[in-house]
């Protein structure tokens, strides 16, 4: 508390982020789902091309292989002898494409609207919020499950229900910062001392917007995954022959008392991904704020 | 009477929002191109229009629209499209009771359980039982119910053959172990962790000192002071809770081959039965609005300072 | 009845120690009221919940506690809550946040006499209603059906003093037990105090930060300073002539106060040492207007002058 004072009043997020990064890399967890992350990315745009066998191909030798080093089926295969290495990477690498791609649609709507809303602030911000408010109490799920009744399946559907939801928190967080940040002294002694709108925004307010937004979005993420592959598992997602990891799941827990492999990888690569993900975003958000141990 | 009359006055400001989602629903699904018999192979023209005719699809939308609300203020919800021989509304009659035992154990189960792992979580805070618990929140909240689900299937029911792996066998209890746990675990685990956080909170507010200066017993202090207040976050997280299991039970009573109007919604949307997916959906959103209520009620319960104004 | 021996309370903070009472002994006889002043952050508080035991899980106490020849600091957390609230109770400074705010003031006071006297409920209920009658609650059948919030802070001020004389302890601790409150308020609530301590015949250790909440009840009076005891006299030896600089600066500050009034040292221009820094001197020096080279080098230790008074300074006023 102390210490703060002798630090520049004009760049407060300066020692906020400082502080951040220590906490963070004093994360032991954190660090450990930064690797996991990277490495299951690196897996799933390298790896099916380390493995000889091709997504779509049947090996009528190798039906229903149980995983192991001895054959090219390390992962082992399906009932029609397709690779599960190559075909779980391939959709690890579909599932993080959707996660990622909904995410950044949400970010962008919801980083419009909500800094629409807080910097205009009046009643176009109580508007815009009652809105908001609507669509946040209904029951979103269902209606994207009706939407794939009405427009039948498609991956363009997929991502813009998704992006749909994921919107509203992010357009609400942005909304609070932009209107606190409004009313900063910062802001007015930059203002008072001659600096230029560019600049405000972009060496006060994004500083500030910015960490939220981060540790949202990577909360984000992870929320997204398993809602595709939620739609994908109930077959109302992602179709055939192409596999996401709701799929796979959804295809290995019909073969599990046969082929249970079919079922374990594809589950253990998700949950991986789903928990990494979230302890990587719980460690973000701690390590900003400073308030909540 | 204030609480009568909050209910009622919120009753009717769930109408509206009821009645939008019916609206948006409805003129979504019927706007949408193609209709319900597209699928099947190429029907003979005059076929597709008897059929249309004899579900009145061949009338103007609005009329249409009229009187399906005229039928839904009577209760009924049209008949199904594949279910040949059933109404949607016998459909609802039959899944509802299903789905809702589901949910009301699950949640129980997730309250309870949840409330008392994080309580002991924040009374052992930094020992052995509170890191499992943190362990149990991070996996419990990340593991999707259909993974979940098949997992515990494989173990207990595969492997070990200590429970049937799927099936309805005139709800006997074993058939439901395994749905219930996995529809609980995502909320218990996040009830365990939001009531550790705000029990240390409270733990650490001035009338819990008063109680400690006053010599109570460590049990009396946490029952009688301390645990209504570290219950209202947990409270205000039902509302979501409820809607967790009620996506969850899409996925389990589908897996599990549970007759509950989850699997009939799914069944619904995956053969574009659009009566059923529409009534199911009006359903599941008329429930989100009315347990939205009963928590809002219940928060009122666990804080006198709370009014209920409407 | 209560004896305070070297009391130490260290708080561990983030690898750092911080220091919040420093070697502090003080005794409070039966029957009488002891005075407690400082400016906020001298440790008065810490002192309090030290000597309850009710110190968070990160602080450190040294010394010794003495309650009736027993040692409370070693004393098993189950013989800690037999005490209090029997023999050795508390009232907090803020009513507001002291009080549980689920609770009917009536179920807040009864499982008081409930734990500690065995009582059932309706008697102990009963017992709690006489005893609001007693702190001058204006409807007490009203107020043991009401919750705290629906109370004024006067009101649930003389609650907590209620509550915590229920059992009719030996020594009370009021920690800053008008500061929530309005001045005219502030005056009923010690004007209770007094006659409940006659009523009663208790100890009273009273903690203010302004000499003239305690000029009217205690006997004697400790000021502290950084978590140090600087003066500890009589409370009339002490008003007639403060023999601590900072003792006369308090008093100074205090214009409405009967006793001579320093033109001085009208106000107290500073601020006290944070509890994480060290001292090698004086901690009131660079304050003080009479400190000397001495003052800043050597820490100045409590010495006993003539009538008992104890003081800890190079170079006390003179009487």
């Amino acid at each position: 508390m102390i210490e703060s004072a002798d630090e520049d009043p004009l760049a407060p997020a300066a020692g906020l982020w400082r502080d951040a990064g220590r906490r963070l890399r004093g994360s032991r967890a954190a660090l450990l789902a930064l690797g996991v992350i990277a490495l299951l990315v690196a897996l799933a745009l390298l790896g099916p091309r380390l493995n000889p066998n091709r997504s779509d191909t049947i090996d009528w030798s190798c039906i229903a292989m149980p995983p192991g080093l001895r054959h090219a089926h390390w992962w082992g295969t399906d009932r029609l002898g397709r690779d599960l290495f190559v075909r779980t990477l391939l959709g690890t690498r579909i599932s993080l494409a959707v996660g990622l791609i909904a995410t950044a649609v949400s970010l962008v709507v919801g980083i419009v609207y909500g800094a629409i809303a807080g910097f205009v602030g009046g009643r176009v911000d109580h508007l815009m919020m009652r809105v908001l408010e609507i669509l946040s109490g209904l029951p979103l799920i269902f209606f994207v499950i009706l939407l794939t009744v009405v427009f039948g399946r498609s991956v363009y559907l997929l991502f813009l229900s998704i992006g749909a939801i994921g919107w509203l928190t992010m357009a609400r967080i942005v909304r609070g910062q932009a209107m606190v940040i409004r009313g900063r002294e910062f802001i007015e002694a930059a203002t008072a001392a001659g600096a230029g709108p560019v600049r405000i925004v972009l060496r006060h307010v994004v500083p500030n917007v910015i960490g939220p937004v981060i540790v949202y979005a990577t909360l984000t993420v992870p929320q997204i995954i398993l809602f595709e592959s939620f739609l994908s598992f109930l077959g109302l997602g992602i179709q055939e022959p192409q596999a996401s990891l709701g799929t796979l799941i959804a295809s290995g827990a019909a073969e599990m008392e046969s082929a249970p492999w079919m079922l374990l990888v594809p589950s253990v690569i998700l949950a991986t991904l789903l928990i990494s993900f979230n302890v990587l975003g719980d460690a973000l958000r701690d390590s900003l704020d400073p308030g909540e141990l | 009477m204030p609480m009568i009359r909050y209910v009622l006055v919120r009753l009717c400001g769930a109408l509206p929002t009821l009645l939008a989602i019916v609206t948006i629903s409805f003129f979504l699904i019927h706007l949408a191109p193609g209709g319900p018999f597209d699928q099947e192979q190429t029907l003979p023209a005059d076929v597709v229009a008897n059929l249309n005719a004899a579900y009145g699809l061949d009338r103007p939308i609005w009329v249409q629209y009229t009187r399906y609300l005229g039928d839904l203020a009577r209760g009924d919800f049209g008949p199904s499209f594949r279910y040949k021989d059933f109404t949607v509304t016998e459909l609802i009659r039959q899944g509802l009771p299903v789905s809702m035992t589901l949910g009301a154990i699950a949640i129980a189960i997730a309250l309870l359980a949840g409330v008392a792992t994080g309580v002991a979580a924040a009374l052992h805070r930094g020992r052995l039982l509170d890191h499992a618990s943190i362990a149990l929140a991070v996996v419990g909240i990340a593991i999707p119910s259909f993974v979940l689900l098949p997992a515990l299937g494989l173990l207990f029911g595969v492997w070990l053959h200590w429970l049937p792996v799927a099936g309805w066998d005139r709800g006997s209890i074993k058939d439901l172990v395994l749905p219930v746990v996995t529809l609980a675990l995502p909320p218990l685990a996040f009830i365990a962790r939001l009531t550790r956080g705000s029990m240390l909170e409270v733990l650490q507010s001035h009338y819990v000192r008063t109680a400690f200066a006053k010599g109570l017993a460590l049990r009396t202090i946490v029952l009688r002071h301390a645990l209504r207040p570290a219950l209202i976050p947990v409270a205000s997280y039902l509302a979501p809770a409820i809607a967790m299991i009620m996506t969850g039970s899409l996925v389990v009573e589908t897996i599990a081959g549970l007759p509950g109007i989850g699997r009939y919604l799914v069944q619904g949307a995956l053969n574009r039965d659009y009566t059923l997916v529409l009534g199911m959906v009006i359903v599941y959103s008329a429930l989100l609005i009315l347990m939205g209520l009963l928590v809002d009620l219940l928060i009122a319960a666990l804080d006198p300072r709370v009014r209920l104004e409407a | 009845m209560l004896a305070v021996q070297d009391l130490r309370v260290t708080f561990r903070r983030a690898g750092a120690a911080i220091e919040a009472v420093r070697q502090v002994s003080l005794d409070v006889e039966a029957g009488e009221c002891v005075g407690i002043v400082g400016e906020s952050g001298s440790g008065k508080t810490q002192l309090c919940l030290a000597i309850m035991g009710l110190l968070p899980p990160n602080a450190v106490v040294g010394g010794a506690v003495r309650f009736a020849g027993e040692d409370l600091l070693s004393a098993p957390p189950s013989r800690l809550s037999a005490l209090r609230g029997a023999k050795l109770a508390m009232v907090f400074q803020d009513p507001q946040s002291a009080l549980t705010p689920h609770l009917k003031i009536g179920v807040q006071m009864a499982e008081v006499l409930v734990r500690h006297r065995g009582l059932a409920w309706p008697a102990a209920r009963a017992a709690a209603l006489g005893m609001l009658g007693r702190v001058g609650m204006v409807d007490p059948a009203r107020c043991v059906q009401q919750y705290p919030h629906e109370l004024s802070g006067g009101m649930r001020q003389r609650v907590m003093i209620g509550m915590s004389l229920l059992c009719e302890p030996d020594l009370l601790i009021a920690d800053e037990p008008t500061t929530a409150l309005d001045v005219t308020v502030q005056a009923q609530v010690l004007e209770l105090l007094g006659r409940m301590r006659r009523d009663l015949r208790m100890g009273i250790l009273l903690v203010s930060h302004d000499l003239a909440v305690v000029a009217g009840l205690a006997e004697r009076i400790v000021v502290m300073y950084a978590g140090r005891v600087v003066e500890n006299a009589r409370a009339r030896d002490l008003f007639r002539s403060p023999r601590h600089p900072y003792t006369a600066a308090l008093m100074a500050c205090a214009p409405d106060l009967a006793g001579p009034v320093l033109a001085r040292l009208p106000t107290l221009p500073g601020q006290p040492p944070g509890a994480a820094q060290r001292l090698d001197g004086c901690a009131f020096a660079p304050r003080c207007e009479y400190a000397n080279e001495q003052c800043a080098r050597q820490r100045p230790l409590l010495s006993t002058l003539d009538g008992g008074r104890q003081v800890a300074c190079h170079a006390p006023l003179p009487p």
